[in-house]
């Protein structure tokens, strides 16, 4: 294979993989989203209320509540969470600074062993 | 040809051959069971539990000592043994029940007669005792305890039925939620979540509205540890509850049903 055929390809399986990641983003109904019965979706919708309702409070006085909802935000692995997990980031207590970290890295887990199985399976891995 | 040479062998390693000085020593701290001193007492029921199934011999002073409830420092046993007390205080019938439970199975039927014993300290460390224990044969009897007309024994029902992880207990433990003890209604619905049983939703939402916040979390954690999504929805005003360690758990419970 020529250096330029080697390029080219890695060129193509990174863009593939930014592609993918951004079709995600844009359209996280894709893969959270997915009901296919109206059930599901009610269930889903009620998933993503909770996860706002648990945003709306992440400014509660009490720490151990604020430590809480960050790590409840993480076992969400809610993408939509990630935002106000940034925030937590810069909380005043280092336990909730600790569980926002904690869950950001375990929701951008999910999010790119989404993205990038699909397309690591289609290159031959 | 190996053969009785690897069982003498064996024998010696894993055979507990009975010691000819166990017995005396059963004995003895029998006999310190019923001694005048609260402490001596309480120090002999931990030895005893150190002994597991050898103090076998002991099991009908033992029993006799489960309404025993005179409050011993808790360093008697040399170690933290109790569960319940936050006083560090621990009292010889405590110790007991430990060592009944060490006994093993073969307290089940002495600790079941307990559960009618006319001392409500008694029913309360054999209820204890039963639920440590993890045999079936107490779920039924413990249901009926669950109506005692003591609240600390009630209380110590209803988490020995959680610990049995009994099915049959969940109407029991439903109408426990409305005690008039808000202990008993806390330790009722910390069962139905470890029971983990869906008949068991309805009540526990209604209990998130419990005058006691102790209650109110118990049955948040309930509904979380259950993971009905149902309970969602009744979840979220709990997050802004006046009680902190309700919103806490509310906050954990959600996390676990929006998976």
């Amino acid at each position: 294979m020529t250096p330029l055929a080697v390029f080219v390809r890695t060129l193509l399986r990174t863009s593939a993989i930014f592609i993918g990641t951004t079709i995600v983003f844009l359209h996280p109904p894709l893969e959270w989203g997915a009901g296919r019965t109206v059930t599901v979706t009610a269930v889903q919708s009620g998933k993503e209320m909770a996860v706002d309702a648990l945003i709306a409070v992440m400014n509660d006085s009490d720490a151990g509540v604020r430590r809480q909802i960050a790590a409840s935000l993480g076992t969400s692995v809610n993408p939509r969470a990630l935002p106000a997990l940034r925030m937590m980031l810069h909380d005043a207590e280092p336990a909730v600074r600790r569980a926002a970290l904690a869950s950001i890295n375990k929701i951008e887990r999910r999010v790119s062993r989404v993205v990038v199985q699909p397309f690591g399976a289609a290159a031959g891995h | 040809m190996h053969g009785p040479v690897l069982g003498l062998l064996l024998a010696l390693l894993l055979g507990t051959p009975t010691n000819p000085q166990d017995q005396p020593k059963t004995r003895e701290l029998t006999a310190q069971l019923s001694a005048p001193d609260p402490e001596t007492r309480t120090r002999a029921a931990c030895a005893l539990r150190e002994l597991g199934d050898d103090a076998a011999p002991a099991l009908d002073a033992l029993i006799a000592l489960l309404s025993d409830g005179a409050p011993v420092e808790q360093s008697a046993c040399g170690r933290r043994w109790s569960r319940w007390n936050p006083d560090n205080r621990t009292s010889p019938g405590e110790q007991a029940a430990s060592a009944l439970v060490a006994i093993g199975s073969r307290a089940v039927q002495p600790l079941l007669r307990t559960l009618k014993s006319p001392s409500w300290i008694a029913r309360r460390h054999a209820a204890w005792a039963l639920g440590a224990l993890d045999d079936r044969r107490a779920g039924a009897p413990l249901i009926e305890v669950l109506s005692d007309h003591e609240a600390a024994v009630r209380e110590q029902a209803a988490w020995a039925l959680g610990a049995l992880d009994e099915p049959a207990a969940v109407a029991a433990l439903v109408t426990a939620l409305k005690d008039h003890s808000p202990k008993v209604r806390s330790q009722a619905a910390w069962a139905l979540g470890a029971i983990d049983d869906r008949r068991a939703v309805d009540a526990l939402v209604q209990s998130l509205a419990d005058s006691e916040g102790g209650v109110r979390a118990q049955a948040s954690w309930a509904l979380g540890a259950i993971g009905d999504n149902r309970a969602l929805n009744a979840l979220v005003p709990a997050l802004k509850d006046p009680d902190p360690g309700v919103r806490r758990q509310a906050a954990w419970a959600i996390g676990v049903l929006s998976r």
